[in-house]
This record gives C-alpha cells, structure tokens and sequence, in this order.
C-alpha cells in the first residue's frame, strides 16, 4: 500500500471500511452489561453492550428474540452473537445479535445447590416433620399477587368444587426484591393472628430469576417456622423451589394447591349424595316388599272370615245334598228294575201261560183238587178239564197205560 | 355429633339397612335418623358462605380484612 495519501469520497472510505469490519466481525461472541436499553414500538431491542473500557451499540431485532429467556434490563450480564454492521449514513458501527443469553443463570442456580443442601442438612425437608392438611378447612389463607392468574384460578376452582368457603388473601409482590420479605412476612402474619386453617403460597410460572423470591432463605425459614400447614404452588410442574421443599404439600399448580385443599369437602358431599340415593332405595324397597307381604295377609285373612266360612259350609252342603239325592235316584231306579225283573220271572211262572201252550189241567168232579195221576182215574169217572180258555166235563172212557 | 362419626354412624345404618334383615319399625327410625345425619353433615360442609376477602395492613399496622373484588 502507498504511503502516498490518497483522497477517498466519504462513501469510498465508508464502503471500504464496512466491507473490511463486517467481513472480519461476521460471526462474533461479545459479554457485557447492558446498558441504555431500549424497547422500540416495533418491537426491536435497542441497548448498548459495555464493560469497563469500551462501549458498543447493539440491536436485536424482534425476529431475532424467539429463544429469549426475558427482557434484559439494565446492569444485567449478558453474552451477545451477532455480526459487526456498519451504518454509512450515520458513520456508525454495531452489532447486530442474533441471540442473547443471560451470564447469570449459572451464579443463580450454585447458589440454589448451596442452599437446598444447607437446608437439607437442618432437616427442613424432612418428611416427619411435615404437618397434615386439615379436612375440612374453615379457613384458606392465600399469599400471592391480587392480580395475578393464580388468585382467579384458585377462586374458580374452590367455587366449582365446594358450596362455599372463606378465603382470605394476604397481597404480595411475588418477584423482585420486594417480594421474599413480604412473602415471609405474610406467613407470619397468618401465623402470628391465627387467621387461617390451611395456607397456599404460590405465584405463577417464570424465569429462575422470577421464581427466585421463592427460593430465599427467609421464605423456606418462614414455611418451616409457620404453625398452620402449608401448600406450595409455584410456577408449573416443571417449576420446582425450595419453598416446594419445605411446604408440607408440593402443589404442582396453583389450581392443583385448590383442589387439594377442598377434596375431602368435595368428596364428603359427594359421599353424602351417594349415601341419600342408597337410603332411599333400600327404604323404597323395603315398603315395596312390606305392602306386597301385607297383601297376600290380607288375602289370607279374607279368606278366614266367619261369612266367608258360612258360604264355604253351605257350599259344601249343596254339593252333599245333590250326591245325596243322585245316590237314592240311583238306587230307586236300580231297585225298580229289579221289581221289574222279578215280576217277568213270576209272570213266566203263571199255569194259564202253560195252558196256552197247550196243556190242561184236571180236576176231580167232587173235591176240585188237581187229579196229577192216573191212580184217579177209575172207568166212567167225570172229570174237569181247564183249558186255555174254559172248561169242560170229559168222561174217563177206558184207562189205558201209554207207559 | 363430630363429623366423622356422623360418618361412619351412616355407613353402620346403610349396611343395616342393606342386610335386609331389620324389622320395618326399625328401619323406619334408622331411615330418619340416616336423613337427619346427612342433612346436618351437609349443612356443615355447606354452611360457610362464600367470603372472599383481603387483608391490608392499616396505618398503625394491624391488618384488616376487607371483601376483595375481583373479576
């Protein structure tokens, strides 16, 4: 290159010079401190990155804020990937991030460790010394935000679940400085005045950083120190703080902490509904049963009255009087016949049939007795003779022996 | 009565009464007095009324409890 000075053109020099930096500078890793941090309307990010020497402005474009944990603020340690642009006409370079990530998150979460072991190690999280949740709560105490979700979600669920309750909310800021101490105190103060039967302390989902009041010292001692059971409902299921640790429940949400805290109203008056359905039908049955017992009684007892007997006798009565008269008919008839019978019998005895078949009877003339035989016969005697139908003198001529 | 005896009191009367083998007269006083343990019981669950309210801290610290309006 010539020592020779050459002339540029404001814009030649420009040019070069951003060609030159933004070639060298295309992918680049920068920490620093936020500073002058600016949100644009249209959603850009406007900051400046420094440290003790050196200051450079940067820009992160909405497009570019996806994977941003939280808004950066002022002070906050961050580590910037971006390119180096250059602006010709504001002669001004910067840098253009491509992403931004916190340097604190490491610092935080050591600190955590550090801390859970030194409360595991006083016994905090032991399991015996965690308190029962009371049944049937008079009482809920709520420590959280008045104008959080977490309030609402509560309320509804307690009003879907149980016919009516007390809630009494002691307001807090749940991040930032402010918050661990009033939480702490808030505990206390349900505590020191006695003013509920079961506590839900809890906030929304956040950033470490967020949930972090939840992670204080004074927070986990106010929980381990506070007579009246506590239920920890902070962030989401994923969420977990030390306040979970030592609370004597883990709600996963703050919904959750609800329904935990009216289950076994809800359930009782479920039990009770059932209870009511199941009385009344063995109570149904039973009469049910009962009267159809009493109707077949009284069909019995009917059946025993003394004028109901009378007509069952008189029944009887006819029915014997009727075989009775069939039996003598029977035996009328029977008797008749019989009569009958022996009256062609004796008719068939009857003499004047035999003489109608031929024979005759003959009587001595004198005496009228019947001459059977021949001994009586003597020559010239006069005889009578019955025919079939008179009689006449015959006179015995000569007695002849046939025989 | 304490509520959960008045519990266990009804589930000793339904298994009574489920066996079958009770007299109707007693049947009938255990009925009443299953139903008279169900509606004190659920009135007991049901007799808080909805309160919701807020504590704020007064002016000489003491804390006050006033309705909290919401939604």
């Amino acid at each position: 290159m010539s020592q020779k000075s050459t002339t540029h053109t404001v814009s030649e020099l420009t040019f070069k010079i951003k060609t030159q930096l933004e070639s060298s500078f295309s992918a680049v890793g920068v920490s620093g401190e936020i500073s002058n941090f600016k949100k644009h309307s249209s959603g850009h990010l406007y900051f400046d990155l420094k440290d003790k020497g050196a200051k450079i402005p940067a820009v992160l474009f909405k497009g570019n804020q996806r994977g941003l944990e939280r808004l950066p603020k002022e002070g906050d340690q961050v580590v910037v990937s971006g390119s180096v642009s250059v602006y010709p006409p504001h002669g001004r370079y910067q840098l253009i991030a491509s992403s931004l990530s916190f340097a604190g998150a490491g610092e935080l979460l050591l600190k955590l460790e550090a801390l859970k072991k030194e409360l595991q190690m006083r016994g905090w999280f032991d399991q015996e010394k965690k308190k029962p949740l009371p049944p049937y709560p008079k009482t809920i105490g709520v420590v959280t935000s008045p104008t959080g979700a977490v309030i609402r979600d509560i309320i509804h669920v307690l009003r879907r679940r149980t016919p009516g309750f007390h809630l009494l909310l002691y307001p807090v800021h749940v991040q930032g400085s402010l918050a661990a101490p009033e939480i702490a105190e808030a505990i206390a103060a349900f505590n020191r005045e006695n003013l509920a039967d079961v506590l839900i302390v809890g906030r929304g989902g956040g950033s470490l950083e967020d949930l972090w009041p939840f992670n204080e010292e004074i927070v986990a001692k106010a929980i381990y120190e506070s007579e009246i059971p506590i239920i920890s409902a902070v962030g989401h299921e994923s969420d977990v703080t030390l306040a979970d640790f030592v609370a004597d429940v883990r709600a996963p949400t703050p919904s959750a902490a609800a329904e935990i805290v009216s289950q076994e109203t809800a359930q009782s008056l479920d039990t009770l509904t059932k209870m009511q359905t199941a009385l009344d039908r063995v109570i149904k049955q039973l009469l049910a049963s009962k009267k159809l017992a009493l109707v077949g009684r009284k069909k019995e007892a009917e059946a025993r009255r003394p004028t109901t007997q009378i007509s069952h006798f008189n029944q009887k009565l006819r029915t014997y009087h009727k075989q009775l008269y069939s039996a003598v008919q029977t035996r009328t008839t029977m008797k008749k016949q019989q009569l009958r019978q022996v009256a062609r019998e004796l008719k068939a005895l009857d003499p004047q049939n035999v003489l109608s078949r031929g024979y005759s009877i003959l009587f001595d003339q004198n005496h009228d007795s019947v001459i059977v035989s021949t001994q009586e016969l003597t020559e010239g005697k006069i005889v009578r003779a019955r025919l079939s139908d008179g009689e006449a003198f015959l006179c015995s001529l000569k007695k002849h022996l046939v025989d | 009565m304490q509520f959960e005896k008045a519990f266990s009191r009804l589930e000793e009367i339904l298994e009574k009464m489920n066996s079958g083998n009770v007299p109707l007269d007693e049947s009938l006083k255990l009925y009443e007095e299953a139903d008279k343990l169900i509606t004190s019981c659920s009135g007991r669950l049901a007799e808080a009324e909805e309160k919701i309210e807020t504590l704020v801290k007064k002016r000489n610290g003491e804390l006050e409890q006033t309705p909290l309006i919401h939604e």
